[in-house]
Parts: structure tokens; C-alpha cells; sequence
């Protein structure tokens, strides 16, 4: 009997574990196999890209956890969030922390969900592994937000935040989205859109920034995340060529999953931009040249290219994304100053770097158009404030304050009437995936609405509850108290001394 | 002289405004959001929500209140495992080195190649059951045992597989493949096989957990990491007693958290699927403006008549009676090849010692398949 190479090892390990049920119908042990008109002719012929056994999966991981979680205690014995170059870079991460983290959570469930009901082995072997990994990007996370808020507010009832915040309802709503989807949907959603197209523009220049600023915790996450995510784009890629491979009829269903979901995944990432251009004091890259490194050169002339031969074309909307680069974050940016005072991340008044650097990087459009908003705050920080809850688009969930980006100076909102209620939408893009499925999109939870009914109680008061923290923790940084607690801390440490050497 | 740098006190002692003990609870509790999703499903249970107390007739006054005995996060599952890994590696390693097969009787040999190997299709099934009971539970801290169960079951069906392909015979993917056709084909088998089956189209998630954790695994896992490791030894064979007994710690800690799971859910006297709402702060809840109508006064009705101890010992009595059967119908595997044992002694001894002692700590007094303080038959 020959020995099997690690190829054949690895298949014997893991193929013709499941197999075809004798005493109960095919179609009650996967019912959702066949609701989305997939086909799948033999899809055991298909290999999934990382050969991870369950003895490499928990070596390779533990090893990881070792270095971060070194990391991590380094920066908690050492006060390491005093030590960050200017603390308005926590208003991000908060932001990160109480939007970014329940999405990872979300994926953790979704993955079980596809692993189960999508019958290829090869995916299923993935998404088991995609599934450990999402809950250890949730942890890895949380522990960052547990230590941090000790010293910051704005973290402390993150759960409440995340349900019901305005805000938090913008990730809620894509992974949403996908976990109602049928299971095929809900691959390319995450393992296609989300991972391959989006988490490097995700972790990558964000990681980066934080290592900037100072934040070593956070630069640790972002890296030791994004080694996992690498395998999940390798899954997304695979799972999708496999789709496109099985039968000819799948294209025009992946085609339109592409679709919609390039869309829902580059709107989810809007306030990643500001998070590159506007947080961080030491900017590594912005947020243009970020989306033309990883988005435009890597996949529309990148991947696009070679998936031109099953018949797909770059996804609808994908200009739209481009026209909007030299907008993206400024205009992000705008949003999240007419609501700070109903976020738990505050907002800052820019300083003369940041115009600086704003103008150098974005010449074509941020002097124009958005520095004399900014400016506004200069005098005042609530000059910008929105009253009252914002209108969102009614598939994002974003504020519709979006500019068309053929002529920044008029709105690109957009409506739409279904069964005699209009609706609105931040983007043609936006648009078009409710027309597709207004029957879903209709469902979606509006807290201003929920706000009318009376959910969130009577006074402002129950409102802030509701969302789970206080008035005192939003608004502006820089006027803040925990700017003020930030230069103590500095104090205590010392690190408020500059050092002359003469010589 | 001292270096002791200046205190910066924090401005608040815990993190989060719920109360949290330890590393474990801090990354846990609350972990999964309960309200205001933002859409049902498109295909099948278009009425449900995403995270909905209704995927199981079991109702809890705080879904987020159960705890692992064990405490596991991902950190300390991964380091743990890592260890285990490692041991079954160099396990498998040395005795191929030093070629311990070679000391094993035929029989169990042959034997040993017959009843592991199938088993492999048992443990996998349990893992992608599993996933399912991970995506529809309710809460962070019981689907996130479940989520490493079922990584566990998946790491053990590698095992057997990596042991079948080496050790028995030498057999390679023959070996696997001949097992194969035994979990399809071989009468011994079928039992088995179907209620793995069923319990792939089981959909309300406590009752998998019951179908899988309070009946069969019981049974099955009493043999196969336990009971068979003196009738190995006997028989030359050192190598699965040794894979044994590092399966046999994940299968303590599935035992542990599965008695912590049912006693707590029933013992807890919610009587509306509803209730856990208290807990989470939203007491007042008018109920969600977009379901107003399907879920009025959600807190008044309750749609099980049953208790939590009820629905179990009703799934308990549909469950039992079939693992029981299906375990028992093993026997044939061992008597072809003259392995000198009782499938139905080991099953005796599982529920006099296991299943029967969970029963009465779960408070369910009387359980037909059981029979009182009986002996089973």
C-alpha cells in the first residue's frame, strides 16, 4: 500500500465525511440547498485553497494568540493608551470598536449557518474554520475595548449601543442582510464581497494607522486579524469560481449577488475612510490611494480581468465608487459631525495639520468643498449639529447626505415609492438594490421611527439609556473629558517632558 | 529609590456596565445582540427574526446567564487544543516508529479497523449539526460551547481518520473507504446511522442538543474513548487507549457544560419565551414597532404549554428509546471478530452512572425508557 502524499492525506482527512441520508430526504437535511436556483452538478471535485486540518488550524492559531495577547499585556502593564500621539484617535476607535466588532461577531454566526447548509465539503471545511476565526476577531477586539474603557468613555454598554443606535443599525443591516439571505447569497456576500474585495482596505491601512499614532494594541489586531483574513479571501475566491465552474446557469445569479453586494459591502466601509483620513494625526495613507491600491488596481483590474471568461462583468455601481474617492471621507466626515452629538465617538476640531495634509492629498476637492464646513467648528463646535434623529438611506442605513460626485454641489439622494410609501436612498446604487428586493428592504429598523412609537421612552434622558451612554461622551474631542483625563495621564507618566540635548 | 511609576486611575473599575467576573465573561456576556434586527428570512421561517427565542420550545429568563464550567474563550479553546494536537501527533508518531501495530492481536486489529473507522461519519455528523445549533441558539455563551464542540467533533473525525489510515491494517484510503461502506451498509451500523440522520433534521436547537449530548454521545463516547481501553490493552494494543484518553478530556468538557446547560435551563421557571427581555434592561419593551402586531404583549403569550423539565423529558422519551436501539445494534461488530465485550453491559453502566443521575438532577422523575430505579433492559 503506497503512503498518501499530504494532498492525498489531507483529502482523506477531510472528504466523504458526510454522506448521502438513506432514512430521511436529502432535502430536509439541507432545505435551503436548492431556494436560490444555484445548481451543483459535482461540487466534490472542488478543493478548498488552505488544507487546514484541526491539528494545524489550533497550532498555527495558538501561536498567533501567543504574540498578540503578549502584545496586548505589554500595552495594558504599560499604560499604552497614554502613549498614543493624541488621544482623538480613540474617537475612531470607538468607532471601530462598537461597529466593527458585532459585525465580526455577525460573520462567526453566518459562517455556521452557510457551513451547514451548503453541501460541498470543501466550502464547509472553510467556513468551520472562518467560523472559529470571526469569534476570535470578536474577542481579540472586545479585550482591546475592555482595557481602553477603563480609561475612555463611550465603550461601556457596547451591546446597547449596538442595538440600538442609529449608527450601529449601518453594519447591523449588511450582516443582517447576508444572515437572511439564502446560504449561496450569503458566500458571496461575505466570503466574496466583504473578504476578497474590502478586508484588505479594511485591516491593512488601518493597522497601519494605528502603529502610527502609537496604538501598538490595536496595530497587533489589525495584523493578526488580517492573517486570517487571508484564508477567507482564498475561500471567497474558490467558493465563487466553483459556483461560476458548476453549471452556466449560476453566472447571471452570481453576477447579481456581485452586484449588490459590491455596493452594501463599499457603503458599509465609508466611515473606514474617515477612520484613514481623519483620526489618526500620523496618516499613513489615505484613503484614495488606499482605494486605488487595493479596490481599483487589485480587483477591478485585477480579478475582474480574469473572471471575464465565465461571463462576469465588474459589478454595477463599481464607477460610482471610483467618481466618489476624492469624496469619500470628507463627506463621511460631514456626517458623523451633524450627529456627534447623538454618537458615542466624538468628533474633533481639525487643526492646521489637518488641513494641511486634507489639502495636499485631496487638491481636487477638499478645499472646494469641505473645508469651509469644517471651518464652521473652528468658532464653535455644535455649529454643524443636525437636530433630531437623521433621515437614513432605506438600504445602508446611512444619513442620505451624500453629494453626486458628477456635481458635488447637489444632492444625490434618490426615492422611490413602494405600495404608497416612499422611500429614500443615499446613492443609485443603494437604489437599485431595493428595487430588486423592496420586500426586504421595507422590513428595516428605523430608530427615528422607533424613536415615534415610543420605544425609547419619553425624555432624553431614556433616549441616551436606550442608547447606552450620556451626553457627556459625545461632541468634540478636543473640549472633552477624556482629552482632559488624556493630558493627565500624561502627566503621571511623565511623558508631558520634552528632553533638549545640547550639542 | 523606587521606579514605581505614578498610578493612573482609571475612571471606571469594570468595563462594561454589566457585571462581568473574569477574561471569559468579559468577552462573552452580551456578546450577541438580541433586539432590533433588521430583517426576516427570505426562504424559510419568514417569521422569525434572526435572533429568536422561538427556534427552541425551552425558554429562559436570561439566555445570557449560563457559564461554561470551563471558561473557554477562543484564547484558552486554542491553547488548550494546541496541546492536544500535539500530543496525538507525536502519539501517532512514535508508535509508528516504533512499530507498535505490530504487537496487536489480529483480532482486535481487525476489529479495531471495523468499529473506529465508521465511527468517524458519527463524530462529523454531530460537528455539522452542531453549526447549526451555533447559528439559531440564543446567547454568547451557549452557542459558543456549541461552536467548539463541534470544532472538537470535527478534530476527532480527523483523528479516527488519521489513525484508520495508518494503524489498523496499514490500510490507507481503502481503509476509510471499507468504513465507509460499513456506516452505509453494514446492518450494525444502521441504527446508528439513522439517528444521526435524524438528528440532522432536527431543527429546534435544544432538542439537538438533548438528541446528541443527553442520549447518544453518552452511550456511544462510553465505548469508544472509555470502555474499550482494558479490552485494547488486553489485546496488545496501546495506541488507542492512549488517543483515548486525550479524546476522552473533550468529552468531559462536553459532558460538563451539557449537565451545566440542563440543569440550569431546567431548573429556570420562565414561563414566557419572553422573559429573558427583563434581563437585558428592556422590561418595558412595547415590542418592536414593525412586528407590533404579531408580537402585542410578547410577555403574555407564551406559546409552550410545558415547562423547560417537561419539554425535556418528552424529548428525552422520544430520544432514549432510539439511542438505546441504535447503540445496542453495535453488538454484531464485536461478536464477528470475537472481541469479548457487552455493548449492552457499557450501555447499562452509561445510564445507571450517567444518564440516570443527569435525569434526576435535571428533576425529571419519571422517564418511561428508564423505568424508575429499573435496570434497562
Amino acid at each position: 500500500m503506497a503512503k498518501l502524499g499530504t494532498t492525498g492525506r489531507y483529502r482523506a482527512l477531510t472528504r466523504d465525511l458526510m454522506w448521502d441520508p438513506k432514512s430521511v430526504d436529502w432535502k430536509q437535511v439541507y432545505p435551503l440547498v436548492e431556494a436560490e436556483g444555484i445548481i451543483l452538478k459535482d461540487p466534490s471535485r472542488w478543493e478548498d485553497p488552505f488544507r487546514m486540518t484541526f491539528n494545524q488550524y489550533v497550532k498555527i492559531q495558538a501561536e498567533k494568540e501567543h504574540l498578540h495577547h503578549a502584545i496586548r499585556h505589554a500595552f495594558e502593564a504599560h499604560h499604552g493608551h497614554a502613549r498614543v500621539v493624541d488621544s482623538r484617535w480613540f474617537e475612531g476607535v470607538k468607532a471601530f470598536a462598537v461597529a466593527v466588532q458585532p459585525a465580526e461577531y455577525q460573520a462567526h454566526r453566518l459562517m455556521a449557518y452557510i457551513g451547514r447548509n451548503i453541501p460541498v465539503e470543501a466550502i464547509r471545511f472553510a467556513t468551520f474554520n472562518q467560523a472559529l476565526d470571526e469569534l476570535r476577531h470578536a474577542q481579540i477586539e472586545i479585550k482591546h475595548y475592555a482595557y481602553l474603557s477603563r480609561y475612555y468613555d463611550g465603550f461601556h454598554a457596547y451591546a446597547k449601543t449596538n442595538e440600538n443606535l442609529w449608527f450601529n443599525t449601518v453594519p447591523k443591516s449588511f450582516f443582517d442582510d447576508a444572515l437572511t439571505a439564502g446560504p449561496f447569497e450569503a458566500l458571496i456576500a461575505i466570503a466574496f464581497s466583504f473578504e476578497y474585495v474590502f478586508t484588505n482596505i479594511l485591516f491593512l491601512p488601518f493597522a497601519a494607522s494605528a502603529a502610527a499614532v502609537g496604538d501598538e494594541h490595536f496595530a497587533s489586531v489589525g495584523k493578526s486579524v488580517q492573517s486570517d483574513e487571508s484564508r477567507h479571501m482564498a475561500l471567497g475566491m474558490s467558493a465563487m469560481k466553483m459556483l461560476l465552474e458548476e453549471d452556466d446557469r449560476n453566472v447571471p445569479i452570481v453576477q447579481r449577488y456581485l452586484d449588490k453586494w459590491y455596493w452594501r459591502a463599499y457603503r458599509l466601509f465609508s466611515v473606514v475612510a474617515t477612520l484613514v483620513d481623519y483620526y489618526p494625526r500620523v496618516r499613513p495613507i489615505s484613503w484614495k490611494r488606499a482605494f486605488e491600491m487595493y479596490v481599483e488596481e487589485q480587483v477591478l483590474h485585477g480579478l475582474f480581468k480574469d473572471l471575464e471568461k465565465y461571463g462576469i462583468r465588474p459589478p454595477r455601481n463599481f464607477e460610482d465608487s471610483i467618481k466618489e474617492k476624492e469624496h469619500y471621507s470628507h463627506v463621511t466626515m460631514r456626517i458623523l459631525d451633524h450627529a456627534k452629538q447623538v454618537n458615542y465617538f466624538r468628533g474633533f476640531k481639525l487643526q492646521p495639520d489637518d488641513y494641511e495634509w486634507l489639502h495636499n492629498e485631496y487638491p481636487n476637492t477638499f478645499d472646494r468643498y469641505y473645508a469651509p464646513f469644517f471651518r464652521k467648528m473652528d468658532d464653535h463646535v455644535l455649529a454643524v449639529a443636525s437636530p433630531g434623529l437623521p433621515a437614513v438611506c432605506a438600504v445602508c442605513q446611512i444619513p442620505t447626505e451624500f453629494p453626486n460626485p458628477d456635481n458635488p454641489s447637489e444632492m444625490w439622494t434618490q426615492y422611490a415609492e413602494h405600495k404608497g410609501k416612499t422611500y429614500q436612498f443615499c446613492s443609485p446604487g443603494c437604489k437599485t438594490i431595493f428595487l430588486e428586493e423592496p420586500e426586504k428592504y421595507i422590513q428595516f429598523w428605523w430608530p427615528a421611527e422607533s424613536y415615534l412609537s415610543g420605544e425609547f421612552g419619553s425624555t432624553l434622558e431614556d433616549m441616551f439609556e436606550y442608547f447606552g451612554f450620556t451626553p457627556e461622551e459625545t461632541n468634540e474631542h478636543y473640549s472633552s473629558r477624556d482629552y482632559y483625563r488624556w493630558i493627565r495621564y500624561r502627566e503621571a507618566l511623565g511623558l508631558d517632558r520634552s528632553f533638549q540635548v545640547n550639542g | 529609590m523606587s521606579a514605581r511609576v505614578k498610578r493612573v486611575e482609571p475612571v471606571r473599575e469594570r468595563p462594561w456596565d454589566w457585571a462581568t467576573k473574569n477574561e471569559y465573561e468579559e468577552v462573552t456576556v452580551r456578546i450577541q445582540p438580541y433586539l432590533h434586527g433588521h430583517y426576516r428570512h427570505k426562504y424559510r421561517k419568514t417569521e422569525y427574526d434572526i435572533y429568536d427565542p422561538r427556534y427552541t420550545r425551552l425558554r429562559s429568563s436570561n439566555w445570557d446567564a449560563f457559564r461554561d464550567p470551563k471558561r473557554f474563550w477562543y484564547y484558552p479553546y486554542t491553547l488548550n487544543r494546541k496541546r492536544m494536537a500535539d500530543d496525538v501527533e507525536s502519539l501517532f508518531d512514535r508508535a509508528l516508529k516504533l512499530g507498535l501495530q505490530d504487537h496487536v492481536a489480529d483480532s482486535w486489529r481487525r476489529f479495531s479497523e471495523e468499529f473506529y473507522i465508521p465511527l468517524r461519519h458519527y463524530e462529523y455528523a454531530g460537528a455539522v449539526q452542531l453549526q447549526h445549533v451555533v447559528r439559531y441558539a440564543m446567547g454568547g455563551p451557549i452557542e459558543q460551547v456549541a461552536t467548539y464542540t463541534a470544532f472538537d467533533k470535527q478534530g476527532r473525525a480527523q483523528w479516527l481518520s488519521s489513525w484508520g489510515l495508518d494503524f489498523p491494517g496499514g490500510g490507507g484510503s481503502a481503509a476509510l473507504e471499507h468504513g465507509k461502506e460499513l456506516w452505509l451498509d453494514d446492518p450494525a451500523f444502521q441504527g446508528l446511522r439513522e439517528y444521526m440522520e435524524q438528528v440532522l433534521t432536527t431543527e429546534d436547537w435544544g432538542e439537538v442538543l438533548t438528541a446528541l449530548h443527553l442520549a447518544v454521545e453518552p452511550l456511544v463516547d462510553g465505548i469508544l474513548y472509555d470502555g474499550l481501553n482494558a479490552v485494547a490493552l488486553a489485546h496488545g494494543d496501546v495506541v488507542l487507549p492512549e488517543l483515548s484518553l486525550i479524546c476522552q478530556e473533550q468529552i468531559k468538557w462536553q459532558e460538563q457544560w451539557s449537565q451545566a446547560f440542563f440543569t440550569w435551563i431546567t431548573e429556570d421557571p420562565a414561563s414566557s419565551r419572553w422573559e429573558y427581555l427583563k434581563a437585558l434592561g428592556y422590561e418595558n419593551w412595547p415590542g418592536d414597532y414593525r412586528w407590533g402586531k404579531t408580537l402585542s404583549d410578547p410577555r403574555e403569550t407564551p406559546e409552550e404549554e410545558l415547562t423547560n423539565r417537561e419539554v425535556v423529558a418528552e424529548w428525552l422519551s422520544l430520544w432514549l428509546p432510539r439511542a438505546l436501539e441504535a447503540v445496542r445494534g453495535l453488538q454484531p461488530v464485536f461478536d464477528r471478530h470475537g472481541i469479548p465485550f457487552s455493548v449492552a453491559s457499557s450501555v447499562e453502566r452509561t445510564v445507571d452512572q450517567a444518564i440516570r443521575p443527569l435525569v434526576r438532577a435535571m428533576g425529571i422523575e419519571s422517564l418511561p425508557t428508564l423505568g424508575g430505579e429499573q435496570h434497562v433492559e
